[in-house]
This record gives C-alpha cells, structure tokens and sequence, in this order.
C-alpha cells in the first residue's frame, strides 16, 4: 500500500469514531502491527449508484432523485460515491428533449450541434450540481459520465470530484466497441490513476472493463480502487459481467466498483447489475462480490467497506504479479498488438 | 543432498538406484504392456482437412485421477494412459487432452515416497538432506526414468491410435539442465511436435527450484492453431492475449489445481482468457490425491458467451470435480471465426505503446515494496 494514499475511519476503545482523512492508513497500519495504537482501523466506505434513467421525468426531478440517492449514501456512511456511465447524458437529453439524442449514427453530430448553444451549459450545470452535493457530504462523486465534443466526434468522460468541491481529474474511455463508434464516440489514449486519501483510484469506463489491458495497466500504475461507470443495452447477462470487471479485480487483486444504468436512454433500453467487488478470499461465500444491486432493472444504491488491510494479506499469501513472466511478455508486446489482425 | 544420498545408500548406493531406475523405466516395459492391448488406428484424424483449419474438431479432456504408482511403474502406468486414451477416442476424439502433473504419479518410483511425504513434501526432503536439496533435485534424480516411461507411453498411444495427444505435464530436467514443468504434444505418428514450459508458476513451484519456461509454442496443426500453456498460465490475459494475437484459435489448459474446490475461484482461470481473446477453450483437471496433496476441478470446453447453449461459456463439463471421467465434444471453428468478425476486438495501440512492456518491472516492484 501505498504512503501516503489510504485513509479510513478509526474508533477508539471507548466507540469514539474518527476520519482518519490526515493520516493514511498505511501509517496506521504501522502503528497497529508494532502496537504503539490500540485502534482498529476500520474501512473505506465507498457507495454504488444504479440509476434508472426514465424517458420522461422534469430535469429538476431527475437532480432530485439525484441528490436522494446521494444523501442515502452518505447516511451509509460513504466517502465516494460512483455514479453509472452517461448520467450526464441523461440529464441532458432531459433538459432538451427537442434536441433527439438517440445512440447510433448522428448522435456526436447532434451533441457537437447544440453544445455551444446550450449543451455546455447545461453540462457545466451538472457539474457544479455534484461539486455541490461533494461539497455538502464531504465525500468524494464520480457523477457517471458525460459526452462532450472533441474533433469530429464525442468522447465518454468521467470527472473525480473532491470532497471541497473541486474536479481532481478525467479520465476519457479508451476502448469503444461497434456501437459505439458508430455513434462517432472517439477513445481517449491514456490512463490516469488519481491518488487520494481513500486510495489510489483509476478508472475503466463501459467497454473499457472488457479489455483486460487497462485494468492491468492501472494497477501496475498503483491503482488500488477500480471505478467502473457502465451502461451495458438490455438484457443482462451474469457471464456477461463475470467477464468484465469481476475477472478483472481477480487477476489484479484490487477493488473495483461497478455502477450500473438501467432504464431507457438515448433510444436503447439497458441493464446491469451494480457490484462492489474484492478478490475471493475476501468475500462471503467467496464470490468475490461485497456488495450488489437487488436486481438488474431497478434503481438502487449500497455501500461495501474496502478493507486494505484484508487485500494486503490476500496479496502476501500469493502476489499474482510476482510470477508475472517479464522476458515473455518483452518479446511480444507492443508489436503483437500492432500487427493485429494476425494474417 | 549428502543425507539422501545416504539415506538412499543404506538400501542401494545412489549409482545403484539411478541403475534400477534405469531398468524401472526401459521402453520395452511400456511396449510390453501396451502390445496386448486392443488399440484399433482411429480414422477421426483423416477426416480433418490436410491444409487450413477444419470446420470443427471433436476434443476429449481427461480428468485423470492422480495417485502414486507404487510397483510396476511403467506398465501400470502406461496401462492407465491407454484405458483414459481408449475412452477418448470410442467418442471419437481427434485431440486428447491430459491435466498437469500427469507424469507425477511415477514419483512413486522413489521407495517408500507416500510415507516420507505423509509431513508434505518440502519437508520430507529437508528431512532426508538436512535442508540442502530442493523438492526439484528429487524430480531432477527421477526425471531420465520418469522421462522414458512418460514419452513412450504417450508416444506409443498416439501412433497406436492415430491421435493427437498432448499429455499434460511432468516435473523435467529441460536441455538447459533446468528443472521445469514441461508438456509434450503428440501427432498420430507418435511424434513429439513441440513441448510447452510452464511460463507462470505458482510461488511453491519457485520455492521447490523450478524454473519458469520462456516461449510461448502457437502451433499449426491439422487441428487448428494451437497453444497449450499449463495452469496457472491461464491466471494471467498475457498468455493467452500473445496466444491469439499470435493466431491461435484453440488454447488448451492442461491443469492441476491442489486446493478445495470452490466454484468462484476456479472461474479465475481458462473462462475469463477465453472470453476476453475469443477462443476456443480446453481445460483437462488432475482429480484425486497424491502424496497427500487433493486434487479438484472440473474439465470442459470453452468458448466465448455468444457460442454456448446456455450462455455460460461452456460446450460442456465434467459432471464432478472428484472423480475421473473423460469429458468428449465438438469445437466449432467455423462458428469462432463468425463470431470474430461479428464482434472485433478493438484494441488502443497507442496507450498499450506507452506501458506495455515497460510498466510491469516498475509495477511489480511498486507492489513488493508496499505490501
């Protein structure tokens, strides 16, 4: 773990409950292992969101529900809170239903048409809605993600506000599937991981949780905490999501947080399941889930705490990327990649 | 190693024990016991296409119970491998698979090897050395011996049968004096057509002094494009990303996994490689217990959501994960290719080209250093 990157939440023998916000966990897991501190170190509390995004609904209403899904969080106790892929979107498309935002062909012409008139605005608007709940809560938000503009086409963004209020970073998706580059989605080219005191967190954004390359590649840049936005069409597939980030958290041995839009948007209809996840050893029942939505069409929202001092165990009984095979993967990558489709 | 030597001594110098090794593992023993044995040549083989990839293949993965073999090594053994590759290919298999760790029940030719290990392995052999042989330098002692029974064996049942095998896996000395897990694939001549090094190997495999492999073998056969890493390789996208960029269609995993069989931890393996490279899928499990080490997991064959019945990226499976059984169906390469260009695999080579290669030595350092 890293020094300065975790923090949580301690209590003292007599109950009394602290935001350990100042000092990281590490240190005190330090302290607690050499017994120069009697306090346990509890969790990171983190929230998953799964919206339904309904064809009709006021834009005041939809903030509204919004900031109810949040403040249930909060009173769980969360100090970030993740909100599924294109909430954003599904704010927009209700604020200006005249405009006919539908996924396919046309829809990045039809965002890059009225953004300057009032899409960016209405963007903007979403955004300072969230730095305002951040702000109120002291948490940490993802609010899903947004299409906006850039070249002849739109990418699928998503922003990490901080507790004060301020975005820490973006980070755009970097793998787009058939769908989506028809309707003229551009991927993003770099991976960011943002260091906070709840830990080192990275993203893997809709299609990017079906290529095990980004997860891989976060980790390896330190990411302990996978956030993964998702809007997937209907109908939901287990196996589907099995081969996404559950698999993916397994074979890095991090936590990952996948939220889930349900409902229409855009013309398609889509379904999830939202999952909190930590490697087998540390679940109930082994699953590798430490949370999950009720069902897979409904709103939703649960938290899981992330124990790191659990995931450092699980890590030291076996390091998966201490038998990694470094000469092999020398002689192969990048070029490999390059030369795809292999003739 | 001065204590097992001497240990070995008191009943037989250790010239005398590599000599009654030597004798223990003479070929004509394994064709011996194989000669008598009603072996009629498959045509399964000969329907398959002589240039470019056949429609679909019919696969058997052998989910071999282990167990020491304890006297008469070689033609007990040899008899075991022709009745599972028997019942492989009355189904008609064209391809059959055996787990990892197939050649370690002649470990049993060490006298007395159940009763040392009773306390495990490792410390059986610190026991017998006073602490300077590693578990590898036993394999090491064993492995001309276990190397003849072992290629005779799979050898003489692949021609007999006219199939391709690949055989799983044994503890090896390899060419370079190092000691490795290696797996051999057989064509129906009986040929040996290339040997697979296990690439990934767990921590207790390192500790025990064996050597990770180095190349990946993707090989053209009359089967299709084939790989066959072992194991624990599966746990890392690597092996079978380079696999499929590399051409492979078909990636088998000959496996042995020595812990309580629990459903979610063993979908960490071959399912989730074959649905993120989109290829077709074996897995042949090693069952049962040896040397006091269980033995779980169901075989099967695998492929991408999308080209399973019921959506759960199996053909088929075993019915147990205990018990020994041999696990036959159809590959459908046809069916693959369609569902290659209907869903593409749509890679960012810009963003691989900034951390691939180069990130893994700094992020596994990262993670010692940390944790």
């Amino acid at each position: 773990m890293s020094a300065q990157a975790l923090s949580g939440i301690t209590i003292t023998k007599n109950g009394t409950i602290t935001f350990a916000n100042t000092c990281s966990t590490s240190d005190l897991l330090i302290e607690y292992l050499q017994g120069e501190t009697t306090e346990a170190i509890l969790l990171t509390r983190v929230a998953c969101i799964q919206l339904l995004s309904r064809r009709r609904e006021s834009p005041g209403d939809f903030l509204l529900r919004l900031t109810y899904l949040a403040e249930h969080a909060t009173y769980d106790g969360a100090q970030l809170i993740v909100f599924p892929a294109y909430t954003a979107f599904a704010y927009l498309t209700l604020a200006y239903p005249e405009a006919q935002l539908y996924f396919g062909p046309g829809l990045a012409q039809g965002i890059r048409r009225i953004w300057p008139s009032y899409g960016a605005s209405n963007f903007n608007e979403f955004l300072d809605f969230f730095k305002g709940l951040a702000r109120k809560h002291r948490t940490y938000i993802v609010p899903g993600t947004m299409l906006t503009p850039t070249g002849n086409g739109v990418t699928n963004t998503s922003y990490l506000i901080s507790p004060a209020g301020t975005t820490i970073g973006t980070q755009q998706q970097t793998h787009l599937n058939r769908d989506e580059r028809g309707s003229g989605f551009v991927n993003g080219d770099d991976l960011q991981v943002f260091a906070t005191p709840l830990g080192n967190l990275g993203f893997a954004i809709c299609e990017d949780a079906w290529y095990p390359e980004v997860v891989r590649i976060l980790t390896l840049k330190g990411a302990q905490i996978i956030i993964a936005p998702i809007a997937v069409p209907k109908p939901y597939s287990k196996w589907h999501q099995v081969r996404g980030m559950w698999q993916n958290i397994q074979q890095n041995q991090v936590f990952g947080i996948e939220s889930c839009l349900t409902g229409f948007l855009g013309g398609v209809e889509f379904e999830g399941r939202s999952t909190i996840y930590a490697t087998c050893e540390m679940t109930p029942g082994d699953t590798g889930v430490l949370a999950q939505a009720k069902a897979a069409h409904m709103e939703d929202v649960f938290t899981a705490g992330l124990d790191f001092i659990k995931l450092g165990e699980t890590i030291r009984r076996f390091d998966i990327f201490s038998q990694f095979n470094v000469p092999l993967y020398k002689q192969w990558f990048p070029h490999l990649y390059r030369e795809y489709p292999p003739h | 190693m001065k204590v097992l030597v001497e240990k070995i001594s008191q009943a037989l110098s250790l010239w005398l024990f590599k000599g009654f090794l030597w004798f223990q593992s003479r070929p004509s023993i394994v064709k011996q016991a194989l000669a008598g044995k009603h072996m009629t040549p498959s045509s399964a083989v000969d329907e398959l296409p002589e240039s470019g990839r056949p429609a679909k293949i019919r696969v058997a993965a052998v989910q071999m119970k282990l167990g020491l073999v304890k006297d008469d090594h070689a033609r007990i053994y040899a008899e075991t491998i022709y009745r599972l590759t028997k019942e492989a290919v009355e189904q008609g298999a064209q391809l059959v698979v055996f787990p990892e760790d197939s050649g370690v029940p002649l470990s049993g030719l060490i006298p007395g090897l159940e009763d040392l290990a009773s306390s495990g392995l490792d410390s059986a052999v610190k026991e017998v050395s006073g602490g300077e042989t590693k578990v590898a330098d036993v394999f090491r002692l064993l492995s001309p011996a276990v190397k003849r029974i072992y290629e005779t064996t799979f050898s003489t049942l692949a021609r007999s049968f006219r199939v391709y095998i690949i055989s799983g896996s044994a503890y090896l000395e390899d060419d370079d004096g190092k000691m490795r897990n290696i797996g051999y694939f057989f064509d129906p001549d009986g040929s040996i057509i290339a040997k697979q090094r296990k690439l990934h190997l767990l921590p207790l495999e390192t500790k025990w002094g064996f050597e990770p492999g180095r190349e990946l073998e993707v090989l053209d056969t009359r089967l299709g494009r084939i790989a066959f890493p072992i194991c624990m390789d599966a746990t890392y996208f690597e092996t079978f990303r380079i696999a499929r960029l590399r051409g492979a269609d078909i990636v088998v995993i000959p496996a042995a996994n020595n812990e309580e069989y629990l459903f979610w931890r063993t979908m960490r393996g071959i399912w989730p490689r074959v649905q993120e490279s989109q290829v077709l899928g074996v897995s042949a499990h090693a069952v049962g217990n040896l040397i006091g080490i269980p033995f779980t997991g169901r075989s099967g064959l695998l492929g991408p959501l999308e080209l399973t019945q019921s959506e759960d990226g199996y053909f088929t499976q075993a019915d147990t994960f205990y018990e020994e059984e041999v696990v036959v169906g159809d590959l459908n390469l046809d069916a693959l290719y369609q569902f290659r260009e209907e869903n593409p695999l749509n890679f960012n080579v810009r963003l691989y080209e900034k951390y691939l290669p180069g990130l893994y030595e700094k992020g596994q350092k990262q993670r010692t250093q940390t944790v």
